[in-house]
């Protein structure tokens, strides 16, 4: 299976209003991040959760966040970071600046 | 029933974190084991994902009223219910029963005589307290067991299995880690595969090992339920599953820090690993000043299981527990 993104690549959590069980947590949705690694592709959560098989699997990438992008008055420094498993169909590439 | 956003509690406003510890009783122990059995069946009876969805159906108050394994225990049975695998009245009916059980030995240990006038430590007559999502996930077993689908022989596996894992495993492969350099390398590469070097059988998907230096603190939470590295670490803390850690350990980290007396510097970069799907996650501290001609029996005593999800720093040597070396 292709991956769809590498590592250093900057990325998008898509922000859709999903219905169901899903692993991608609502303060990531819209924020923009890099791939830190591809983890692997493993059946989708979405679907085991209503008892389907998940397949075809989907990959899941860890993507490493500012938190100065994610929170409003983040009281830390500039340099810390917030990583979170993402799986592949909530992210979507975002051009270098 | 759906899934509401209750659970999803990364950044919420929340208050001190309750460090007040509880340690699982064993009939929480046995829902663990019960629930793992039912995954790892080949054709599985019921995923940890349908286990999530059910706690995220639950009814936004009954999510904030109930503790961590009650919340478990009345998912668990609503998913198996859903899915016909159990019924609804034969679950009552093995819930009664059971009730009516204990409530004859409440009455026999109530005639008994209070055993504290004899300078005995503890009222034993506390332990046949009627607990009813005890009942419920009792019934569950019982209604599995009888069934086939799951075995007595393997849920009891099940609990000393999760009772040999805990702090002295994580501890085992940090100081191995600070010892030698090329295992902690592949420590970092594949979590899973260098424990295996030593022996030690992490059952998750993947462990990944963070490592903690001069310019770099990690810290680990799981803001939507309360993932673990449990089949080496053992049951995670009270509060690591509470609310509060939950909720602000990704939004202020450095202050859930504080709490904890960890102070990060401002030329230390803090990141926070939120462990939201199928990756676990364990720090790999920094190894103390003053350890150099340490031999492994003695590093391994300096690593705690706060040490290990990233909240405190490993002891210092002078903070050492006085015992012979």
């Amino acid at each position: 299976m292709t991956q769809p993104f590498g590592i250093g690549d900057r990325v998008r959590v898509r922000d859709v209003g999903a219905i169901g069980h899903n692993r991608t947590p609502r303060y990531v949705r819209g924020k923009v991040g890099f791939i830190e690694r591809c983890c692997g592709a493993f059946p989708n959560p979405e679907a085991l959760a209503y008892g389907g098989d998940g397949l075809p699997k989907k990959h899941l990438f860890r993507v490493c966040f500012l938190q100065k992008d994610i929170w409003p008055n983040y009281e830390g420094t500039r340099r810390d970071a917030v990583e979170v498993e993402i799986y592949e169909h909530w992210l979507q590439g975002v051009e270098k600046p | 029933m759906r899934v509401t956003d209750h659970h999803d509690l990364g950044g919420r406003l929340a208050g001190r974190i309750d460090r007040s510890e509880r340690t699982p009783v064993f009939w929480e122990k046995r829902l663990e084991a019960m629930r793992d059995c039912l995954a790892r069946r080949s054709c599985p009876v019921m995923r940890v994902d349908e286990m999530r969805r059910g706690i995220e159906e639950l009814e936004p108050d009954l999510y904030d009223d109930l503790d961590f394994y009650k919340r478990k225990t009345l998912a668990i049975r609503n998913v198996l219910v859903e899915k016909g695998v159990l019924g609804a009245d034969d679950l009552e009916r093995r819930a009664t029963e059971l009730r009516c059980g204990r409530e004859k030995d409440l009455v026999v240990a109530a005639n008994l005589p209070d055993p504290r006038a004899d300078g005995h430590a503890h009222d034993h007559r506390d332990d046949y307290r009627i607990d009813e999502f005890e009942l419920i996930s009792e019934a569950m077993i019982g209604a599995l067991v009888d069934h086939g689908l799951l075995s007595a022989e393997a849920l009891r596996a099940g609990v000393e299995r999760a009772e040999m894992a805990g702090t002295a495993v994580g501890a085992r492969i940090v100081a191995r880690a600070w010892l030698d350099p090329s295992f902690k390398g592949r420590l970092r590469a594949n979590g899973k595969t260098a424990m295996a070097e030593m022996g030690i059988e992490a059952l998750e998907t993947q462990i990944i090992v963070v490592e903690n230096s001069p310019s770099l603190h990690n810290l680990v939470v799981c803001t939507l339920c309360s993932c673990y590295p449990r089949s080496i670490l053992g049951s995670p803390p009270s509060w690591y599953v509470g609310k509060a850690y939950r909720a602000r350990a990704v939004r202020e980290p450095r202050a859930v820090l504080a709490e904890f007396g960890t102070l990060v510097a401002d030329d230390v970069d803090v990141h926070v690993h939120d462990s939201n799907a199928d990756m676990r996650y364990m720090v790999l501290p920094m190894r103390p000043s003053g350890t150099a001609d340490w031999p492994e029996a003695k590093l391994i005593r300096l690593v705690t299981r706060d040490s290990l999800i990233g909240v405190t720093r490993a002891r210092p040597p002078d903070q050492l527990d006085g015992n012979a070396e």
